[in-house]
């Protein structure tokens, strides 16, 4: 349970003379939910970016079981196991829902270059695809048209889609961005009940969906990791106390 | 999962049902498909075949380009390049080498497809307008060596391409074996078009039309698939200007300048943009424009423009694209 899947050894990243993210190390350890925090503008999301292969690094690497990734494509990142949802819910809108999952797990299919086969061939990924819809409350909007769902919904679609490629390593950005109160709990229940066998980091806003739900909470601020622990010892820490409201005797 | 079991039986959910298909097609499209081949098996009774092939050969390039526009999400600028140079070397290998029409159209395939491998190369990594204007530049780049080169015989084109039998038995010297023939790869082509566009392969191109920064994050290394499309395409419409070649017994200078370019984005505006029989309706549409009003010269070009603006700002999706809309059905 102890050793670090994910890790991040001083990574930086610099936009022309500005430092989104500096000098930042991260361990993330096996089976826990780790919640990356910090105000707006803490380059919570550059760090995710760069931990997926979505933005290069400026220096420093990162490691996935030990072995180096730094540098790779999010594509080949993604085949490793460490998968990522997006802060705007990223989905296919002209897709059907069930469509959504099952193009995840066409991936693992392999090339997926047979024009010549009849699209039919994916059907026997149908199953598995309304199951994954089934256990995040899914299931009856299956053949609707993604890009009609409600917002709370697209949230899980997106998760349910980064769930089929079956992950060992989930980075959630902003899971419970702009939901309402019904909706966070329903996203925090669905990532209580995925957590086992997998590891999560995400990006959070709201600080009671970390309090309940988080093992260890990294705080960031001004691209600096600001302090470590758990949410009980990070929430009495006074320099996460100054990032947060300002000043030092709020 | 007893529940689903057990749900799946009762038809609620329509997991594991099969839709009802022939040659890949749904029934609305089956249904137009059909309506298509009444047109080609009637057209030659009231129409100039020249003209039905003509048409015929830009249904392929259209289908070629829509591939790449409507399913994989790139607006090309120069597919007149692949269209034109396919044109070419078909032609050229024809006259000089004196290659049977099989191998010749084969040699303006790989024409297009490896001009396609090499523009693609290039222009990939871009998106939008960039992606766009790369295509531009090097397809200009393709004309004005085509214009310099003696291969292609400058403003004189290649001419007096025979025709030669096909496989050796088809003598397509004879103008309704010819047509026949052109007619039969055209059906053909509209069915493996349809079939690219609904396979597992379609899927992921399609994907990545909806959300390329998704599909990467899932895994998919979008930009080969990009780029596996684009080759596709290019092929396609090299094998579009071969055949046009064996029909008119030409490769000119036309046929690799902006023209075709323009004439096929037209064509997939007018017809639907992401719809397997837009390239289709397009096709007859656009080249009729040019056939019929061709007495009043210049004036076809002021015609068009004023259907590309009605086109674009009312019937945004095209001609197939708002009927798809109106019958609900995938056409």
């Amino acid at each position: 349970m102890t050793e670090p899947i994910l890790q991040a050894r001083g990574i930086s990243k610099q936009f022309a003379s500005f430092t989104a993210v500096d000098d930042v190390n991260l361990e993330v350890r096996s089976g826990e939910i780790h919640a990356l925090i910090g105000p707006n503008g803490a380059g919570k999301t550059t760090c995710f970016n760069l931990l997926t292969g979505t933005l290069p690094v400026s220096k420093g690497s990162i490691l996935l079981r030990g072995k180096e990734i730094t540098g790779m494509s999010s594509d080949a990142v993604a085949r490793r196991g460490l998968v990522r949802s997006f802060q705007i819910s990223s989905i296919f809108p002209d897709f059907t829902v069930l469509n959504n999952v099952r193009f995840a797990l066409q991936r693992k299919r392999g090339a997926n270059l047979d024009f010549w086969r009849s699209e039919n061939t994916l059907n026997r990924l149908n199953e598995r695809a309304q199951g994954l819809l089934e256990e995040l409350g899914l299931a009856e909007y299956a053949q609707m048209r993604a890009a009609e769902l409600p917002y709370g919904r697209k949230r899980a679609l997106e998760i349910a889609t980064t769930l089929a490629l079956d992950p060992e390593v989930l980075l959630l950005d902003e899971p419970t961005s702009g939901m309402g109160r019904e909706d966070i709990g329903r996203v925090v229940d669905i990532i209580r009940k995925i957590r086992t066998g997998r590891t999560v980091l995400m990006v959070e806003h709201n600080l009671s969906v970390v309090e309940g739900l988080c093992d260890h909470v990294t705080v960031l601020a001004r691209g600096k990791v600001i302090a470590e622990g758990t949410y009980d010892e990070v929430a009495k820490d006074e320099q996460v106390i100054t990032a947060y409201l300002g000043t030092p005797h709020a | 999962m007893t529940t689903l079991d057990s749900a799946s039986e009762t038809k609620d959910l329509h997991v594991t049902k099969e839709p009802y298909q022939i040659l890949g097609f749904t029934r609305a499209r089956l249904v137009f498909f059909l309506l298509f081949v009444a047109v080609v098996a009637i057209g030659p009774m009231v129409l100039y075949p020249i003209f039905l092939m003509k048409v015929y050969t830009f249904i392929i390039f259209a289908c070629a380009y829509n591939l790449l526009l409507g399913f994989t999400g790139l607006m090309s600028f120069g597919h007149a390049a692949f269209f034109g140079m396919g044109a070419y070397l078909c032609g050229w290998t024809a006259v000089n080498l004196g290659l049977p029409p099989s191998l010749a159209l084969l040699a303006g395939t790989a024409m297009g497809a490896v001009l396609g491998a090499i523009f693609g190369w290039v222009a990939i990594r871009r998106t939008g307008l960039y992606f766009a204007m790369i295509t531009l530049a090097l397809s200009q780049m393709v004309f004005f060596i085509c214009l310099r080169t003696p291969f292609t015989g400058g403003e004189d084109g290649i001419q007096g391409v025979p025709r030669g039998d096909l496989f050796g038995f088809i003598p397509l010297g004879s103008d309704t074996v010819l047509y026949w023939t052109i007619a039969v790869i055209t059906l053909l082509v509209v069915v493996l078009f349809n079939r690219i566009i609904h396979s597992p392969f379609g899927q992921v191109l399609r994907a990545i039309r909806n959300n390329p920064v998704r599909a990467q994050s899932l895994g998919y290394n979008v930009d080969r698939f990009k780029l596996i499309s684009f080759i596709i395409s290019a092929g396609l419409a090299g094998f579009a200007g071969s055949l046009k070649t064996i029909v008119f017994g030409i490769a000119t200078l036309t046929d690799v300048s902006l023209v075709p370019s323009t004439e096929v984005v037209l064509i997939n505006l007018v017809g639907g943009i992401g719809t397997i029989f837009g390239p289709v309706v397009g096709s007859f549409i656009i080249l009729s424009i040019e056939h019929f009003l061709a007495p009043y010269g210049p004036y076809i070009f002021v015609f068009q423009g004023v259907v590309f603006m009605f086109f674009v700002l009312i019937f945004r999706q095209g001609l197939v694209g708002e009927l798809q809309k109106l019958l609900k059905k995938h056409l």
